[in-house]
């Protein structure tokens, strides 16, 4: 009997030291952010009032290819000139900077979010000259 | 084990009915009591608020959330006070805490709301409390918080004052304005109604108070904004660039003997004339006159936006102003505008929007 306790306890013990096995954690790949495409206005307010509806707002493009971003049709926005754009960090974007030819760089936070499978772009702006109203433009890939 | 357990109709009735209230009740946790402010005052002076907060105690046997995160206010005023920049102070006193002033902390622009997701604090105020019952889309929330909670008081209410110094009428604008006075917490914010299946009915955890149409005299700009009042047509932004997306509320059912028919689907449209600063004409390269859509079925309300800069040809002088007014015709020409509703008529005035940014 007493050996059979001992030889149970071995088994025992053999099953727990087998089942312990050092995980080894790789760190997860942050995607680079990309947001090259033709984007499109999906919601617009003002001073956190929604006016998507109250304007045509639908032929408005901005398009992001290489290092350069393009306006189609364009209205009041956060530079109204073609010109280049970065993020800060490609992986771990915080913000995104807008470049106008000829003009000076206009920075904004980096809001990219993943809605329903889809990647939006937030821009927020002031006009120029006159800051007291503050936009949101929703933009989403076309 | 055989358990019976017996319960009659009505005591069933009466226990769910205690749970129902129970719930509502705990729910109705947060109030202002009172607002302390003159009813008027002299553009450019400075005035001092009290507002007084409670707290119920929370429920927490009826499933909600014990209440401990430090309070969120914000206030409604006319964009051109300009309150933050003319030393505004924020203190709060909670009776339940050290009975001392202490100061409280702006809210970051950018900061997140608790509820809903996805605005700021100041967005979050207005999505709740729109302009504070003000008619005139100029005013702006100014949001701060304390760094406390209000305090520990068993089952008993928790109690606490906010006090306001700021300068009111900065821009030397006569007027009314409603002065709306608002509360939540950093943990719960604008908790929607319903949500965990918690019905809060009209209050929450949040609550207002306003002080209906406080007055501003003595101003020397020579103008004069009744933000409190109802206005037949409502610009926003109220002060705005030829580059801003300008939208006009048009309201029908202040017009007495009104050209157009009330309710129904009556299409109506904006008819307007640009100006530079030396009254100069300015062409408008719109070929179409604005239309401006009623806001629900048959409210009488009919919303449009313009970009003043699209509108009319700047390429030589910039945009001074915009007269205009509201006509059932979608053409150009303004000569075959029979319908039409502008400031007041006998003598009749156009609207006019100036294009300014303060």
């Amino acid at each position: 009997m007493f050996y059979k306790v001992n030889l149970l306890c071995a088994v025992l013990l053999l099953m727990l030291w087998t089942s312990c096995k050092v995980e080894k954690l790789e760190p997860v790949n942050e995607a680079v952010k990309d947001v090259s495409g033709t984007w499109s206005i999906l919601k617009v307010t003002r001073n956190g009032a929604d006016i998507t509806n109250t304007y045509d707002f639908s032929k408005f493009k901005l398009v992001f290819e290489g290092n350069n971003y393009t306006l189609e049709n364009k209205l009041p926005f956060l530079v109204s000139d073609n010109g280049t754009f970065n993020l800060d960090d490609n992986q771990y974007a915080f913000s995104i900077s807008f470049n106008p030819a000829g003009g000076s760089a206009k920075t904004i936070p980096f809001n990219f979010p993943n809605v329903n499978g889809n990647r939006q772009l937030s821009v927020p702006f002031t006009i120029v000259g006159c800051s007291n109203t503050n936009y949101v433009y929703t933009l989403q890939r076309n | 084990m055989n358990l019976n357990i017996r319960i009659k109709g009505k005591t069933l009735w009466m226990v769910c009915a205690t749970l129902v209230i129970g719930i509502m009740v705990a729910a109705c946790a947060y109030f202002v009591d009172g607002v302390e402010q003159p009813d008027s005052a002299t553009a450019g002076s400075r005035i001092t608020v009290k507002v007084k907060l409670r707290v119920q105690p929370v429920n927490v046997a009826s499933g909600n959330p014990p209440w401990n995160s430090p309070i969120i206010f914000g206030f409604c005023v006319p964009r051109g006070w300009k309150v933050k920049e003319h030393d505004l102070k924020l203190t709060y006193v909670f009776d339940q805490g050290d009975g001392k002033p202490h100061p409280m902390s702006p809210v970051q622009d950018n900061a997140p709301a608790t509820q809903p997701e996805g605005l700021t604090w100041a967005e979050a105020f207005k999505n709740q409390y729109g302009n504070g019952g003000n008619f005139v889309d100029d005013v702006e929330w100014v949001v701060y918080q304390t760094d406390n909670i209000l305090g520990e008081n068993g089952d008993s209410p928790r109690t606490g004052t906010i006090t306001i110094d700021m300068m009111v009428g900065a821009d030397q604008v006569n007027g009314g304005v409603d002065m709306l006075y608002a509360f939540t917490d950093v943990a719960h914010g604008f908790y929607a109604d319903g949500a965990n299946g918690v019905t809060f009915n009209t209050s929450g955890y949040y609550a207002s108070k306003t002080k209906e149409c406080f007055e501003i005299t003595g101003g020397t700009s020579g103008e004069t904004v009744n933000y409190c009042q109802p206005q037949r047509i409502t610009p926003s932004p109220a002060k705005g660039s030829s580059n801003d997306l300008v939208s006009f509320t048009f309201d029908n059912n202040l017009v007495a003997n009104s050209p157009f028919p009330r309710g129904g689907n009556t299409k109506l449209y904006m008819s307007m004339v640009g100006y530079a600063a030396d009254d100069t004409e300015l062409p408008l390269k719109l070929t179409q006159n604005v239309e401006l859509k009623q806001t629900t079925g048959t409210s009488g309300k009919f919303l449009g936006t313009i970009w003043p800069a699209d509108a009319f040809d700047t390429s030589n002088k910039p945009l001074a102003r915009i007269t205009y007014y509201i006509t059932d015709n979608a053409t150009v020409t303004r000569a075959d505008d029979i319908n039409k509703v502008g400031l007041q008529e006998d003598p009749y005035v156009d609207f006019a929007y100036l294009i300014r940014c303060n």
